[in-house]
């Protein structure tokens, strides 16, 4: 292992044409890039194509990659995210299975604590702890299962306001917790 | 000056995080983003990813195929080891990867000579339309990149499954096909379609245009498949098609035909 690679990210690598990180990449995260396919695909070969998207679209980003404002893991997961919701819109169509009974997962760490607690993950697993029990499933619900806003709604009975307001709110409380800048400082541009 | 942001943007920001939004939420979001170009407009998807994250920290392993082909789209991509051509009917179903050594060994070399030489061997013996053959199992990479360079790049690009007509044996057959006007490229994938003796029967593609009789589809290009498993079929339209609606698969008779009698129709992917 080179100096560079010691030093730098995956993707930073990849970033930096270290070739080598390439092949690391895909053994890293393809189990975590594949799950979230197949949770947020109709089908396994919908999953398999959205896989190849997303690494491509992971190859194009590394160069976008911060670590001063995310975790590694926590990028890749938001640009295979980014492509499954935009083959939804696309393809206007929902995973095919959904069953709510499953949804709704005690909010704790499934992960080794020791290894990860310094996380984006571990963070999100705190600050969803402080949710009410409702507002995380409504979030389990959009995040986990990629149901719109409208299908919790229907799916829960509440009403499609609140629904929203849970959304906005948990992500709100994640965010912060995440260390993520308020944006409130951001700029105006000047017409 | 520095100013809080409207709460619409951020609500956009924070929707667009877990679905899809309407094109004219994302039309409006485009122009606050434009306004308030300093957001940080990634702060709602990372909170969702990092959530998400609590699920996924066990995930399942890439299947092994699909890191093949992820790895022969890194080739692609990257512009690393050139990859066989798929017009080799012997082409390995082994993608090489560049991770340690980029140079072939002797022995690698012996088994490129010996590909070479099956497939001189192959066309000297007159074996029908053997650039259209293609290879059981693993699809050759620069066809699996080709597709998906196709599907992520070309703007126009339409995707669909083929769905199994009741005609006997194809069932189980899956896959789809990825089409662009633009390019007039396009490419079938099926998996579990059976093998076919040329001498006996050949697939055919049809294309229906909507901007054409639909009793005279385009042909797409008649093809064989040597194994069953999953291949990739470049299409190779005979006419301009401007706007798809449907493509269907038929069995024919050695060399297709001019027009089908749709007797054996056996697939159709319909578009939009």
């Amino acid at each position: 292992m080179t100096e560079l690679s010691k030093q730098l990210s995956i993707l930073e690598r990849i970033a930096a044409n270290d070739r080598t990180a390439v092949q690391e990449c895909i053994e890293k995260y393809g189990g975590l890039v594949w799950s979230l396919a197949r949770k947020l695909s109709p089908s396994d070969t919908e999953a398999e194509d959205a896989v190849q998207e997303i690494f491509i679209d992971l190859w194009k980003s590394a160069n976008r990659f911060d670590a001063a404002q995310a975790n590694e893991i926590t990028f890749v997961a938001m640009i295979a995210r980014r492509r499954l919701i935009d083959r939804l819109r696309q393809a206007q169509r929902r995973p095919a299975s959904i069953s709510l009974d499953d949804d709704v997962h005690k909010i704790e760490p499934q992960y080794n604590a020791n290894v990860e607690a310094k996380t984006d993950a571990a963070a999100a697993v705190r600050a969803m702890q402080q949710l009410r029990p409702e507002q995380q499933r409504v979030l389990q619900l959009a995040i986990y299962q990629g149901l719109t806003h409208q299908e919790i709604s229907g799916a829960t009975g509440i009403p499609l306001g609140t629904v929203k307001t849970y959304v906005r709110r948990g992500l709100q409380q994640v965010r912060t917790a995440l260390g993520i800048r308020l944006i409130g400082a951001a700029k105006e541009v000047s017409s | 000056m520095n100013n809080p942001l409207p709460e619409q943007l951020t609500d956009l920001l924070a929707d667009r995080a877990v679905q899809p939004l309407t094109e004219a939420e994302a039309q409006e979001l485009e122009q606050l983003l434009a306004r308030f170009a300093e957001t940080d407009e990634t702060q709602f998807e990372r909170a969702a990813a990092a959530i998400h994250l609590t699920e996924a920290m066990k995930p399942e392993a890439l299947p092994a195929h699909l890191k093949a082909k992820v790895r022969a789209d890194a080739q692609k991509f990257f512009g690393l080891e050139e990859a066989p051509r798929e017009t080799a009917p012997v082409a390995s179903n082994v993608i090489s990867f560049p991770t340690e050594t980029r140079k072939r060994s002797a022995w690698q070399w012996a088994g490129w000579y010996a590909a070479a030489a099956c497939l001189l061997l192959a066309l000297l013996a007159g074996w029908p339309r053997v650039q259209e053959f293609v290879q059981g199992k693993t699809p050759a990479p620069s066809l699996a990149a080709n597709r998906i360079n196709l599907r992520t790049a070309a703007n126009d690009a339409v995707q669909s499954n083929w769905t199994p007509t009741k005609y006997p044996g194809v069932q189980t057959v899956k896959g789809d096909v990825v089409w662009s006007s633009e390019k007039q490229e396009g490419y079938m994938r099926f998996v579990n379609l059976a093998a076919n003796d040329p001498q006996q029967s050949v697939y055919q593609l049809w294309i229906f245009d909507a901007n054409q009789d639909e009793h005279y589809p385009v042909d797409g290009g008649v093809f064989n498949v040597a194994q069953s498993g999953e291949v990739i079929v470049p299409i190779q339209a005979k006419l301009n098609v401007t706007k798809p609606t449907l493509f269907a698969v038929t069995i024919e008779k050695p060399g297709g035909v001019v027009v089908s009698k749709r007797d054996k129709l056996i697939l159709t992917a319909k578009v939009g």
